[in-house]
């Protein structure tokens, strides 16, 4: 399993999302059954920064850039997007019974943080969430 | 008033760091020392490399200062960044966690950890923004 970063001088964020995932799985050695297809583009506009991962059995590919075939585009500006990394996890979602969770719950309902293919991926920001995630656990 | 990076600057932040209730609060639980490493710009009065190092521990600085290349490779965190970049930060014109996400500073460590953290990370920031400073580039 391999984490490449795409582009000879990566944005901050393409460098800490593959570190974080690197750091993560080999911490939690199960998460590596998350890897499934999926494709992501995290969009930061407060920080002029947009990102995607290309994440598949074997692999992860994170560049700096758009991408027209991701399933999930997540836009949010800086803090709240390391926000979602904290946030305690229920059932691989931001837990609405802590007060962390609720926070980006709130985020969400007021559109700070937009999640394109919510709805129509579900798994696949599941799975996403928990290979990013840094919270204790999932509930 | 001290200048920044030197020792005696470095002592008046850390003194600060140690003083901040907010930043008690935030990093409560953390464990760990960590480097400020301000990178040469001879052109704007620093002619080497600075690395500050701060002990942080439940909350509090319990020392630190000037250290050489051996001790901040050993230290814990290491954030890293030209002069001008750590200039911006005291002044509030450069947000921590943007600039971490832009990479205009870099870290090195346990970014799990770092990312539960960021409160107490942005608390640093404003701190050091506290400290009446001098910069050797201006007059």
């Amino acid at each position: 399993m391999t984490i490449t970063v795409i582009g000879g001088e990566p944005s901050g964020l393409a460098s800490m999302v593959a570190d974080l995932i690197e750091q993560n799985l080999a911490r939690d050695p199960p998460r590596r059954a998350l890897l499934r297809r999926s494709v992501a583009v995290l969009d930061v506009p407060d920080a002029d920064v947009t990102v995607f991962l290309r994440i598949e059995r074997d692999g992860i590919r994170v560049g700096d850039g758009d991408v027209p075939d991701a399933h999930l585009r997540i836009r949010s500006d800086s803090g709240r997007l390391l926000d979602l990394t904290t946030a305690p996890l229920r059932g691989g979602l931001p837990d609405p019974l802590r007060p962390e969770g609720r926070a980006i719950v709130g985020d969400l309902l007021l559109r700070r943080i937009r999640i394109g293919g919510l709805l129509r991926h579900p798994v696949r920001l599941v799975r996403l969430t928990k290979l990013l995630s840094v919270a204790d656990g999932d509930r | 008033m001290p200048e920044f990076p030197t020792e005696e600057w470095f002592q008046a932040f850390i003194e600060a760091v140690d003083a901040s209730e907010e930043y008690a609060e935030y990093a409560a639980t953390w464990e760990g020392d960590a480097v400020i490493h301000v990178e040469a710009e001879p052109d704007k009065g620093i002619a080497t490399d600075v690395r500050g190092l701060l002990d942080l521990w439940h909350g509090g600085c319990r020392g630190g200062g000037i250290v050489d290349e051996a001790r901040a490779d050993s230290a814990e965190f290491v954030i890293r960044a030209p002069y001008s970049r750590w200039k911006d930060v005291i002044r509030g014109d450069l947000e921590p966690v943007k600039g971490l996400v832009q990479g205009k500073l870099r870290v090195r460590g346990d970014l799990p950890k770092i990312l539960r953290y960021t409160k107490g990370t942005q608390e640093l920031a404003y701190i050091a923004g506290q400290v009446d400073t001098t910069f050797p580039d201006e007059p």
